[in-house]
């Protein structure tokens, strides 16, 4: 079975919301800002939980951050 | 705040602290042995003083680096950090197991299967694999964060 990549708009989302910085998104949903940085690099998935407090967080849907690459 | 700046979390800093002072205690260790044992002479004085100094003084610089946060809210540790841990904890077993093997192997055909050794030799050597263990978990975790920033 092909592996799943999957993306996400969390940095456009970012600048979006009034520029956020990374370290308010990290002390918003709880995590270390190296998180945020590997998420945005795509080097990290994040489990459901964080990604629909990261969704939560900017009020969009789930889908709207996390999707998969075609 | 964006981009790959040098700041680093609190498990990074712990990686890095424990390593530095690991290198720092065996060093030490190392020479108060050779000093005791070896040479057979007591330590001089004057480093009998200052060597706890120095490591006390490094200790609680190291610590104090630890505690400062990156902001208030700043989490001790996330998912991301417990799954690089737990990552991290398989590595430093496996390496351990996998050095331990290739120590007796080179112990057995150095001396032989019926060479005996002292207590103290065994007591050192289970602290050289503590030490070997601990070393391999943290630098297990940095190399973790190094490649996915």
């Amino acid at each position: 079975m092909k592996e799943l990549v999957i993306r996400n708009n969390i940095r456009r989302l970012r600048f979006e919301h009034s520029e956020m910085t990374q370290q308010e998104l990290a002390d918003k949903v709880g995590i270390t800002r190296q998180t945020v940085i590997a998420l945005e690099a795509e080097k990290y998935v994040p489990s459901v939980a964080l990604a629909f407090r990261i969704a939560i967080c900017f009020g969009v849907p789930f889908e709207e951050v996390f999707f998969v690459a075609k | 705040m964006d981009g790959r700046e040098a700041n680093v979390n609190r498990i990074q800093k712990i990686s890095v602290f424990g390593i530095v002072m690991g290198v720092l205690i065996m060093l030490s260790l190392s020479y108060v042995f050779l000093t005791l044992f070896h040479f057979k002479v007591f330590l001089p004085r004057a480093t009998a003083r200052i060597l706890p100094l120095i490591l006390f003084t490094f200790m609680g610089l190291g610590i104090f680096w630890i505690r400062k946060k990156q902001s208030p809210a700043e989490p001790v540790s996330d998912e991301r950090d417990d799954n690089i841990q737990r990552t991290a904890a398989v590595a430093a077993f496996v390496g351990t197991l996998i050095i331990w093997g290739i120590v007796l192997l080179l112990l057995t055909i150095l001396v032989g299967v019926d060479f005996n050794i002292p207590l103290w030799a065994v007591t050192l050597g289970s602290a050289a694999m503590g030490e070997v263990a601990l070393t391999i978990y943290l630098a297990a975790i940095l190399i973790q964060y190094g490649r996915a920033g």
